[in-house]
């Protein structure tokens, strides 16, 4: 009996203590708190300029089913503060907030291009110092005005921050035309021997009416999510745009899925001044291999890619369940354009004299030997490495149908 | 001395796992002493050969004396009062290490979780807790080690397994490219944390078979390095070899780079929770072992009474043993940490094995 008291005792003490260990768990209560959602930084007389993107933590709960999202207006409001460190920055806003800044929420973090081409080292070291900030955010470059673009309303979405790491997830599956990386890939692709950063690039839109186009009654879109900018360092040196992005892709093995448009051949019965006929194929199951060639001096490396394919649509007839020859010259046409795309990329850091691709650290993986005769001279070996490509395709299904329908 | 209580040779294991395996994940020194390795895996293996020679050099003498411990053990084999002065050593090194180790632990929840709360706060909470522990005896703290063992290791490879997607497995290569010499230095450290086995000749007598007591904590070591390998694996294949080399906690650092999913992160509990735990297990036990043999260097019956201003000893030791953070990473260099631990695992022992291979030698000669 007395056992039995005691177990019971102990497991009402138990049920008791659980209670205390729920909701939060220090006195920094939510109501008290402002939460940043997004950071932008921008260089500016003082040093550094921190933008802001905040969200009452309350309304931000609540806000899900509220009057609030059916009109698409915003729940955050921007705030920016100078400071001669970013971090200074950032805490320089304090003296506009009447709550606590609270940072571990930050999804995002975007750079300007003036500031990334000063270098981004001292913004990426308060990401890695700071205890709540993370480095599993997301780092962007932009392409135009920090504040509008800290000011600027997704439509669909009520913080824009938020909704831009939305996106990342989504790009990342499907669209192939962006170098998706958390920031601790960027810090350590920083630190690597003959790899230079990609990082992906926001464009603002329509910088001028973008305070208009909200009052449209359909707005515009205020930024755009695509492409790179390249790095050299942590310094910006130039661009890539979405099809550079995309053979970035394909050449690091980072492709998921990526949708191709391929020029048909015109058959001889054509009129000389037919219109150009396409297909589009969707590139899934990419499997990419890239190695030092052995007696390359460091300068020659060889690339297979096998690539599955489906087609999606095609603007012109054809049968391909009875021409097998069709099948091959369409697989070969789908290589040659991912090829293209390659080689555009190629060109474009090269031209840059940025290594994206990390041709330098794969010799410093696999042929360390030959790194180290040419580690000193791999900002003159670069720009005319010699990339061998072999580019399969298999399209290997046409979707729900086999043919054209007839038009009659 | 039944009543003291014993523990089982599978205790004795977990116990000495436990500590070694807290304080070499802790700091993750195979992965930060040498700078940006990308093989510094590679140094797990060296570290379980020199740490499992370090404790078959302390466990094979001690197991010569199955009753005694090392105040009493010395005593014999030097004397009277040059044993006690060579079992004060034995003292320093336990008071020592379980300032520089609770001393981490407060570091840890300070930077990462508590940076308004006192520091000596968080290390009196432990010390205190682990006081008890001591006070109620090397059965408990065994029991206690048999039933933190696995919590400690599965949520330190849950972190593990966790962190296995996010690898980028180029960031391992290349291996053994920069020839052998960076690996080796890389495992000093891990090897001389390894001073932990000291406590062993105090506990020997109190396990239940003390002839394989000496098997236990050479398996004990070798396994605990070997944890190091996966654990380093995945910090580097995550983070990078620089990222992690120039991180204060590589573990926790890993920990916070991990994103499962957009929901699933933030994993960091899962690593502080089993060091809280280890730390406990480790301080407990030195805490016992250093009034255990202040009691029998003072010729006093019961340990007991010894504990709680040894406690106090304890923590003040626990602040006062480094400035700083900085003062406190220097202490883990190579350089540093390692003839400081030879100096202290070689001269007492190289005093106990002399005396021991004398006393042989003339036995023979009788």
């Amino acid at each position: 009996m007395c056992e039995c008291k005691r177990m019971l005792c102990g497991l009402t003490l138990c049920l008791v203590l659980v209670t205390f260990t729920t909701g939060c768990w220090n006195r920094r209560e939510p109501e008290n708190l402002a939460h940043a959602l997004g950071i932008g930084f921008d260089i500016c007389d003082q040093g550094y300029k921190a933008y802001l993107q905040l969200s009452d933590s309350l309304g931000e709960e609540t806000g899900g089913n509220g009057p609030q999202q059916d009109n698409f207006t915003s729940s955050f409001w921007a705030l920016s503060a100078t400071g001669r460190t970013p971090y200074e920055a950032i805490f320089n806003t304090a003296p506009f907030l009447t709550k606590e800044l609270s940072v571990a929420h930050v999804g995002i973090v975007v750079i300007s291009e003036e500031l990334a081409k000063k270098g981004i080292s001292p913004v990426l070291d308060t990401l890695e110092r700071e205890r709540t900030l993370r480095t599993t955010t997301r780092l962007f470059i932009l392409e135009g005005d920090m504040e509008k673009m800290t000011q600027a309303q997704i439509p669909l979405e009520s913080v824009s921050s938020i909704g831009i790491s939305r996106a990342i997830g989504t790009i990342e599956r499907e669209r192939s035309i962006l170098p998706v990386k958390y920031a601790t890939t960027i810090i350590d692709c920083l630190a690597q021997p003959g790899k230079e950063p990609l990082i992906p690039k926001i464009t603002l839109i329509d910088e001028s009416d973008i305070e208009e186009s909200s009052e449209e009654p359909n707005p515009k879109p205020p930024l755009k999510i695509s492409g790179g900018a390249v790095f050299k360092g942590d310094r910006l040196v130039g661009w890539m745009d979405e099809r550079e992005t995309r053979g970035w892709t394909f050449l690091t093995n980072m492709t998921r899925r990526a949708v191709m448009s391929v020029k048909l051949p015109k058959s001889p019965e054509d009129p000389e001044d037919a219109e150009e006929e396409y297909l589009t194929v969707v590139i899934s199951q990419v499997e990419t291999e890239l190695k030092a060639k052995k007696d390359g001096n460091g300068s020659e490396f060889a690339l297979k890619i096998f690539a599955d394919g489906r087609i999606e649509d095609k603007t012109a007839p054809g049968d391909f369940l009875r021409d097998r020859d069709k099948v091959a010259s369409m697989n070969r046409r789908t290589a040659a354009a991912i090829q293209n795309d390659i080689t555009k990329a190629l060109k474009k850091a090269q031209s840059l004299n940025a290594d994206v691709f990390g041709l330098g650290w794969l010799l410093y993986r696999t042929q360390y030997k030959q790194w180290q005769q040419v580690e000193d001279r791999w900002d003159e070996i670069f720009p005319n490495v010699a990339v061998d490509m072999d580019v399969r395709v298999d399209i290997r299904r046409s979707g729900l149908v086999n043919r054209v329908g007839a038009v009659k | 001395m039944i009543g003291e209580g014993q523990i089982g040779g599978r205790q004795l294991l977990l116990i000495l796992f436990i500590m070694r395996a807290t304080i070499g994940i802790a700091f993750l020194p195979i992965v930060t002493v040498a700078g940006p390795m990308e093989d510094a895996w590679l140094a797990g293996f060296g570290a379980a050969i020199g740490s499992a020679l370090i404790a078959l050099v302390v466990g094979s003498l001690s197991s010569k004396f199955p009753t005694q411990t090392v105040v009493e053990f010395a005593q014999e084999l030097l004397g009277t009062v040059f044993g006690k002065i060579v079992s004060l050593i034995f003292l320093w090194v336990f008071l020592f290490v379980a300032a520089v180790d609770v001393r981490m632990y407060g570091e840890v929840l300070v930077t990462a979780f508590l940076p308004e709360t006192p520091l000596f706060f968080v290390i009196a909470v432990m010390v205190v807790v682990s006081s008890y522990a001591a006070y109620q005896g090397i059965e408990v703290m065994g029991r206690t080690a048999d039933f933190i063992f696995p919590v400690f290791v599965l949520m330190i490879l849950t972190t593990t397994v966790a962190a296995v997607p996010s690898i980028n497995w180029g960031r391992l290569q290349p291996i053994a490219a920069k020839g052998i010499r960076p690996i080796l230095r890389a495992s000093i450290t891990p090897t001389f944390i390894a001073l932990q086995v000291m406590t062993l000749p105090v506990l020997l007598p109190r396990v239940s078979k003390p002839e394989k007591a000496t098997a236990y904590a050479v398996w004990a070591v070798v396994l605990a390095s070997f944890l190091l390998i996966p654990t380093s694996i995945v910090t580097i294949g995550v983070l990078g070899a620089d990222l992690a080399s120039r991180s204060v906690f590589p573990f926790f650092n890993l920990a916070r780079a991990v994103r499962i999913s957009e929901f699933l992160e933030r994993l960091e509990a899962l690593v502080v929770f089993p060091w809280g735990l280890g730390l406990f297990v480790a301080v407990s036990i030195y805490l016992y072992c250093g009034a255990k043999s202040l009691a029998q260097v003072l010729n006093i019956k019961d340990y007991r009474p010894l504990i709680p201003p040894m406690a106090v000893v304890w923590v003040a030791m626990s602040i006062q043993v480094s400035a700083d953070m900085f003062e406190l990473g220097r202490f883990f260099l190579p350089e540093v940490l390692g003839p400081f631990a030879l100096t202290l695992i070689a001269v007492p022992h190289g005093l106990l094995w002399l005396a021991y291979g004398v006393r042989k030698l003339k036995k023979k000669g009788n």
